[in-house]
Formats: structure tokens, C-alpha cells, sequence
């Protein structure tokens, strides 16, 4: 049989297609899913998400804090050709944040690096990255002006930080990773409260989250604001990796109530599906991992001495008539901490 | 190693012999597993693949083995390895798409990845417009339902 013309995208065998598009870095796959019913729907599949394990394309960077310490570890799958078989392997790394004076910068990623963004105490200007790929950190360029960071957030490729200057006025300034330069971005309307427990990034806006309940969220496009409510009344979450951004919904983990979702359509905050079984637990960190939402959790119980122990299990989340539907997979023990430790960071890293 | 010295024949779908050693021929998993099958005679037909494309593939199955023969300073060659990879697909798109295709006929799994990758890394910054017209891609989107997926990806567009 004589091949077709190997001329177009269009003669590549679908499994082709597949192997290719997997090698797209995930942030780009909302753009790509837009060219054709066949993209999306390679796109949306659980096969796209094999091939990037057997690839090993995703990994998350987990931070903990002891009083000024900080420790890193990675969750990575595990080195094996059995596609059916995805073990993760937790492991401690030895990051070593150049900048002495910065104890706790904010921290986010976009695609394989991480940027750390200083000015959480004492303002700056300075921006460290960390290449994943590698383990190894260069400085960065320097912002316009020393602010105090309040929050950070990436939308696109670009890094907005909002912070306060010598006049104490709320400006946002925005480093486009594509240029590798600082620009400016639309001062806020609403210049109050942005300093947050948690950042995240919802419809093209930052949005500092408050243990209090109260949500301040920026429009990146023209610098208009609008405040977001969370469930409140008592102390409901209080895990600043506790709440996370996927596929543009938001969810928040609450201990009362379980995992939660925005419904930013109807306003109003709505439990997720089909995981009322999973028992209750107090500190978490969530983050993208394979097209699933990895949910780790800390466990003092059962264990003596000085530490505690680490688990993780992956729920796939899916869109449904009802609202969003989870799926939790068998919960696994990634590795013991000591007591002390508490979450920090928990990031999304994609090649 | 006595095979090392063998020559097999591997003939391109215009009938051009080119001839290899069994080490080279053996990078193309599916002459492996003819070869481990059995199939003793020094001639194969390679029917898909043009001359061109299998040359080209001839010439990264070689430089991938002789790289693997030496012995020590690793990390150079290693290098060396990724530099000649870099200029190697560094082709126009339709002899990327056709070396991908020999590729994954042939079974060479080094290929094919770098083919696959070089293809993710061309399209992941462009429109969807841009990457139809490119790749001569069908819209097979209506209007209304183009409008509901743009809407539904909007939040992850570039600006």
C-alpha cells in the first residue's frame, strides 16, 4: 500500500498527532484546542496524559517551612516503561535560594521554571529563576522600582506583581517571560486589602485570597477589580496551598465541607461530586499533575517520635451536568517530614 | 564482534541500494527484529521511504552509533550528539513530516522524538489560525461552535 502524500500535518497517523501534541507544554493546550475537533479532542483524552507520563513531562515542587527553613522536595513519576503502572517518587532536593537576606519570597511557575519574587518583608526589586530542568537558579532582571510584594500571580506568560512603593500606592508591575523584561501593568482601581494568604489566577485575573473569606481579584487587562466571596464563618481554611487554579475553576479545600468549586457563572461555591468518603483532613496542598488534581495532605496520627507523614492521592475532576464530579484514586504515603514542617508552595512544573 | 563487519542493503522504494553495516541497520528496529526473525539475506526493502528520506535517516542511525562506540569523555559527545540533532531536524516542514513518518515505520524511537518535538516546539506559540494555515489543517469547527471553544480557552490565550 503506497503512503499518502507525506506533504501536510493531516498525513500524520492520528498516534503520531497524539506524540506530538504531548510534547506541547501543557499551558499552550487551551490555544491548540481551538485549531481543530481532532486537536481538542486528542487534547481533552486520558491518552494525551499517558504519553506525557511516559514522558515525565510534569512534576510538582513542594516546599515546607520550619520557622525560617525551608525545605523542597519534588513529586516526579517514577522511571518505567510500564505505562499501566504510575508510581510517583517524592524526593527532597537540595535547593539552596541564593538570595540570604529573602526569607520567604513569593513564588510561582510557568511552564519548567520558577520565579522567586522578593520583597516580602523588606521591599525590593530583585527576582530569582529557578530552571527545573537543571536545579539551578540565575538572577533574573530587577523589577522597576523596590515594592513590598503583596501578591503575585501568572497569567499568560507573563508574572503580575502587586505591590506598594515608597508612596504607599498599589501598582502592578508585569514580567513578560516571553521578552524577559518588566513592564507595567494597569494600576488597580481598588487599592486596598492585596495582601493574601493565597494567589491564584482566575479569568485572566489575580486574585488575593484571605483566610478571613474575603477574595480581592485584579483585572489584568484594565486594572478593574471586583471582590470574590468565600464561604465563611469560622476559621474554614487555613492552607495557603490550599486552594488552586485548574483548567481556569477554582477549588478550595475545606475541612468542614470537603473540596469545593466556584461556580463563577452562578457565583456561589459548590462541593465537588463523589468524594464525601474521603475522610476529613486539616493541612493540604493541591496542584495539576497529569491532567489530575494531586491532593496531598499531612497525617500526625500514628506516628511517634518527630515526624509526620506526607500522603497524596490524585482525583480526576470533570465537568458534568450536576456541576464538577471527582474521582479519587487509592491514597499513597509519599515520605515522613519532621512535625515542625508546614506546607508552603505547592507548583505546578511542566515541561 | 564478528557481525560488525557485515553489510546489509537497504533499498528505498525507487530501488537505490544503500549500503550499511549490520550495527547501523540494526538502529531501525523493524530491520532488527527481520534480522532477529531470521531473514538472512543481506538485501531488505525499505518500499515506504524514499531515497532522500532514507539516506537522511541512514545518515542519524550512523552518527547516533559511531557516538555510542566511543568509549569515555561521555559528556562531550553527548553534547556533540545534541548539537547534531539540533541541525539535523533543522529541516523544512514537509521533510520534517516525511522523516517522522519513516521514522515511525521504521521504528526509530530517537527519531521519532526529536521529530515530535521538533513539530510541539514549532506550533505551541502560534494561533490556531496560524497553525491551520501552516500545517494545512481543516477547520472543521462551525462559526457558533469555533465561538463557544475560543470562549470556553479564552482565559489561556497569549495577549
Amino acid at each position: 500500500m503506497p503512503p499518502p502524500p507525506p506533504s501536510s500535518f493531516s498525513s500524520l497517523p492520528v498516534d503520531i498527532v497524539l506524540e506530538i501534541l504531548a510534547r506541547v507544554p501543557k499551558r499552550f493546550h487551551p490555544t491548540l484546542s481551538c485549531v481543530s475537533k481532532t486537536f481538542r479532542s486528542l487534547l481533552r483524552s486520558p491518552e494525551i496524559h499517558k504519553t506525557r507520563s511516559l514522558l515525565r513531562r510534569d512534576s510538582l515542587f513542594i516546599c515546607f517551612v520550619e520557622k525560617t527553613d525551608q525545605q523542597w522536595f519534588t513529586l516526579r513519576r517514577a522511571e518505567n516503561n510500564n505505562p499501566t503502572e504510575e508510581k510517583n517518587h517524592f524526593v527532597s532536593i537540595d535547593l539552596a535560594f541564593p538570595c540570604e537576606t529573602e526569607k520567604e519570597p513569593s513564588v510561582v511557575a510557568i511552564g519548567p521554571e520558577i520565579f522567586f519574587i522578593c520583597g516580602s518583608f523588606y521591599p525590593s526589586s530583585a527576582m530569582w529563576v529557578l530552571d527545573s530542568r537543571t536545579g539551578t537558579f540565575r538572577r533574573g532582571p530587577s523589577s522597576r522600582a523596590a515594592r513590598l510584594c503583596k501578591s503575585v500571580g501568572v497569567v499568560g506568560s507573563k508574572v503580575y506583581v502587586i505591590g506598594s512603593y515608597r508612596d504607599d500606592e498599589i501598582h502592578v508591575e508585569a514580567f513578560d517571560t516571553k521578552t524577559n523584561t518588566w513592564e507595567l501593568a494597569p494600576v488597580p482601581e481598588d487599592q486596598d486589602w492585596w495582601s493574601s494568604d493565597a494567589t491564584v489566577s482566575l479569568n485572566r485575573k489575580v486574585c488575593a485570597l484571605h483566610f478571613s473569606g474575603d477574595a480581592n481579584c485584579y483585572d489584568t487587562r484594565d486594572g478593574s477589580c471586583e471582590s470574590l466571596d468565600l464561604p465563611k464563618g469560622e476559621r474554614l481554611w487555613r492552607s495557603r496551598t490550599g486552594a488552586y487554579v485548574m483548567n481556569n475553576v477554582l477549588y478550595v479545600y475545606y475541612t468542614r465541607f470537603g473540596l469545593m468549586w466556584y461556580d463563577y457563572e452562578m457565583r456561589l461555591w459548590r462541593v465537588v461530586n463523589g468524594l464525601s468518603h474521603l475522610n476529613k483532613v486539616r493541612s493540604v496542598a493541591m496542584a495539576e499533575y497529569y491532567g489530575k488534581l494531586a491532593f496531598l495532605w499531612e497525617d500526625e496520627v500514628g506516628v511517634s517520635g518527630g515526624t509526620k507523614e506526607v500522603w497524596c492521592r490524585m482525583i480526576a475532576l470533570e465537568r458534568s451536568e450536576e456541576g464538577v464530579d471527582g474521582i479519587a484514586e487509592a491514597s499513597q504515603l509519599l515520605g515522613s517530614v519532621p512535625r515542625g514542617y508546614m506546607l508552603q508552595h505547592c507548583l505546578y512544573v511542566s515541561d | 564482534m564478528s557481525e560488525s563487519n557485515k553489510k546489509i542493503s537497504l533499498i528505498s522504494s525507487e530501488g537505490e541500494a544503500f549500503e550499511v553495516s549490520e550495527a547501523v541497520a540494526r538502529e531501525f528496529e523493524i530491520v532488527a527484529h527481520m534480522l532477529e526473525d531470521g531473514c538472512s539475506g543481506s538485501s531488505i526493502p525499505i518500499t515506504t521511504v524514499d531515497s532522500n528520506i532514507l539516506g537522511k535517516v541512514i545518515e542519524y542511525c550512523t552518527k547516533h552509533v559511531e557516538v555510542g562506540n566511543v568509549e569515555g569523555n561521555s559528556e562531550k559527545a553527548e553534547k556533540d550528539l545534541e548539537e547534531f540533532d539540533k541541525r539535523f531536524i533543522a529541516v523544512e516542514m514537509n521533510t520534517l513530516f516525511s522523516l517522522i513518518l519513516a521514522a515511525n515505520y521504521l521504528n526509530v524511537k530517537g527519531l521519532l522524538n526529536i521529530g515530535c518535538q521538533k513539530v510541539a516546539d514549532t506550533i505551541k506559540d502560534m494561533k490556531p489560525e496560524e497553525v491551520r494555515s501552516i500545517f494545512n489543517i481543516e477547520n472543521d469547527y462551525t462559526p457558533a461552535e469555533e465561538e463557544v471553544v475560543r470562549k470556553e480557552n479564552e482565559w489561556a490565550f497569549q495577549p
